[in-house]
């Protein structure tokens, strides 16, 4: 137990976050890492065959660069197969949670009030499988901004209505 | 006579010679490498005709350059409005509402303070650069241009807050903090010599060629051959060579704060600081009470021993802060923080706070690191000189390293209290920074793989001004920590700005 002194509420009441039911994002955007995750494997791997035909490369640094990207892409695999049950975002009344990540666990929070502007954007990809990307920007870095990635058309409507709602209220 | 802003006008006519000079100033910076050819008396005895006729060239071309930039560059005032025109090859225009304008600075810098002009700059919400640079105005000018747009925008105010703005308005301005040439000198003396010291190495470096040249044609040694034969003569001269790097390390890096913070004045205006510093080029920068993010004091052991410290103080911006856009007030005792602090913050600066120190196991972090860092330079080493010497090297490396991994992992630690975060960090040297809880833009907790079986985490407080990080806590306490946080942004009817 965190002994704050001079606390005049309990901390026990607070609300936690970590007991927040988190919704899980759009299954189909599962699929869009797979797409993604294969085409640029295939274009590495075969940009680095491509090269290896054309500069005469010793076989101890092609082999040693090979194997260098093979495991740098079965990380990135198991991250995207392992980490997707963990990708959730939660609702609370005044904060927006989003987690994700299997070897680096992330979890951010972004109260409304601190909330600049809300973006709702779709990719090439994204577009095919009808998911879309909520970022919600505030005035700090860029790595603190809150972007939750493969929502489906209806979820992102709802998070960027109780956002703007919330943020509205606040302003009264 | 006073000039009338409502027409366009082109700057002083001694701006040409301000644009031309600084302009040149600011491509010999850029282009410092293309002079290291010179050094050679090889290639100044060969090509001199060429080099010389190529200077030229590229002073005329400089010289009309600037001349077509001064008569491009126009600015007027209308309807509340700064407009300005500039480009050579292309325009852009600014146009600026005054109720927008949040800072005017007025600097001089040393090409400036010789043709007696002053350099004018206007700031506005959020950018971290001046957004409008004027570069050469007369005095009166400047002083009668920042008038007017000050002028027009407390108007504006008054309409909302009539009776504020006029006591406000009242108060004369206090100087809070000067510093003396002493205390400077302190500063000086207590800076972080790494900074001069990679510099220095960066200089010998690149002239590394050069000064071998010189060394074997004065002491006729061979640097190559001799000097496994004649090891106490080659020690002699890595001795020397060492101290001497040490000298100019020093003399850099003091030099470079006296410099830089030559002069340094604090004056209270209102509710805002307005702190003034530079040798060469006069810089004078506000700090707003409402702007102000992050709160930093920063001592080391010599600091401690002249009885001084820094303060840093970060203000909003929409720019990631690096350690230029920090406004640094140094070489400041106990009280004059307790008063910078106390009409920052409305609170004391002695506050108790609830602390949670990093884990022990950021050491294996820590380490990991450095041994990466210190394998690189001990195989460099092997490779280029011996076993031995590589050897030697790696373990003083590792154990400095030890030492200032175990106080790193000592210093870091986070405070939490009703109003205030404090983040405590450092090795050598100890850095306090204190963040108000309602300025918080958001919070996150990273865990890596390690931590998320031994129940650690890392926790990360964002800003308007840069992100702070607090290493390998309990997991426990992190999250009592940021539900803690969160509840009081979240409760907090103040803003962040």
């Amino acid at each position: 137990m965190l002994d704050f002194q001079n606390q005049t509420l309990d901390l026990v009441d607070l609300p936690r976050f970590e007991t927040v039911e988190g919704h899980p994002v759009d299954k189909a955007y599962l699929k869009v890492l797979r797409i993604l995750y294969v085409f640029w494997a295939l274009i590495v791997f075969s940009g680095l065959t491509v090269l290896n035909y054309f500069v005469e490369l010793p076989a101890l640094v092609f082999y040693l660069i090979l194997g260098v990207f093979a495991l740098l892409f079965l990380f990135i695999i198991l991250d995207i197969e392992l980490g997707f049950p963990r990708r959730k975002f939660g609702i609370r009344a005044k904060d927006l949670i989003f987690q994700k990540g299997f070897f680096v666990f992330k979890q951010t929070i972004v109260p409304y009030k601190r909330i600049q502007h809300v973006e709702i954007k779709q990719g090439l990809v994204f577009k095919a499988f009808k998911i879309y990307t909520l970022k919600a920007y505030t005035a700090g870095s860029a790595t603190g901004d809150l972007s939750i990635a493969g929502l489906n058309p209806n979820d992102a409507d709802k998070l960027k209505a109780q956002i703007l709602k919330v943020a509205d209220l606040d302003d009264n | 006579m006073t000039t009338d802003f409502s027409t366009p006008q082109r700057q002083n006519f001694k701006g040409i010679l301000v644009i031309f000079l600084m302009d040149l100033v600011k491509r010999i910076k850029q282009n410092i490498f293309a002079f290291l050819p010179l050094l050679s008396s090889n290639i100044r005895q060969n090509y001199w005709e060429y080099i010389v006729v190529g200077f030229i060239l590229l002073l005329v071309m400089q010289l009309l350059y600037s001349y077509k930039s001064y008569l491009n560059f126009k600015f007027h005032i209308q309807n509340g409005r700064f407009f300005l025109r500039h480009g050579v090859f292309k325009f852009t225009d600014v146009d600026i509402a005054f109720d927008r304008i949040q800072n005017i600075n007025i600097n001089q810098n040393l090409i400036q303070q010789m043709l007696n002009v002053v350099g004018f700059e206007i700031e506005t919400a959020g950018q971290g650069k001046a957004e409008i640079n004027i570069k050469a105005l007369s005095r009166e000018d400047a002083i009668n241009l920042k008038h007017i747009l000050l002028e027009n925008k407390a108007n504006k105010v008054e309409e909302n807050e009539s009776l504020e703005t006029t006591t406000k308005s009242d108060t004369k301005p206090k100087v809070l903090f000067h510093l003396n040439l002493k205390r400077l000198l302190k500063v000086g003396i207590s800076s972080n010599y790494l900074k001069g010291f990679g510099l220095v190495m960066a200089f010998i470096g690149t002239l590394y060629q050069y000064i071998e040249d010189v060394f074997s044609n004065l002491f006729d040694v061979d640097f190559g051959e001799t000097y496994l034969n004649q090891i106490p003569e080659t020690l002699g001269y890595i001795g020397g060579f060492v101290v001497f790097i040490l000298m100019a390390a020093f003399i850099v890096t003091a030099a470079s704060s006296v410099i830089k913070y030559f002069e340094l004045k604090v004056t209270k205006v209102d509710n805002e600081f307005e702190v003034d510093y530079g040798l060469f080029k006069r810089i004078s920068q506000v700090i707003k009470k409402s702007k102000t993010q992050v709160f930093e004091v920063e001592q080391n052991p010599i600091k401690d021993l002249f009885g001084i410290k820094n303060i840093f103080i970060s203000q909003a911006s929409s720019e990631e802060i690096n350690k230029k856009n920090k406004i640094g007030i140094v070489g400041v005792s106990d009280d004059e923080i307790n008063i910078m602090f106390q009409s920052l913050f409305d609170l004391p600066y002695n506050q108790e706070f609830v602390i949670r120190q990093s884990s022990l196991r950021l050491m294996f972090r820590l380490m990991t690191r450095y041994s990466i860092l210190g394998l690189g330079i001990g195989l460099g080493l092997y490779f280029w000189q011996n076993l031995l010497i590589s050897l030697i090297v790696f373990t003083a490396l590792m154990t400095v390293f030890f030492i200032i991994s175990i106080k790193t992992v000592r210093k870091s630690h986070i405070g939490v209290n009703e109003d205030l975060i404090k983040i405590h960090s450092g090795s050598i040297h100890t850095n306090m920074k204190y963040i108000a809880t309602h300025k918080i833009q958001s919070l996150a907790l990273k865990r890596n793989w390690y931590q998320q079986r031994n129940q650690h985490a890392d926790l990360l407080i964002y800003t308007a001004s840069g992100d702070e990080r607090i290493n390998y806590l309990k997991y426990e306490d992190a999250l009592k920590i940021i539900d803690f946080l969160s509840y009081k942004v979240e409760s907090s009817q103040l803003s962040w700005i």
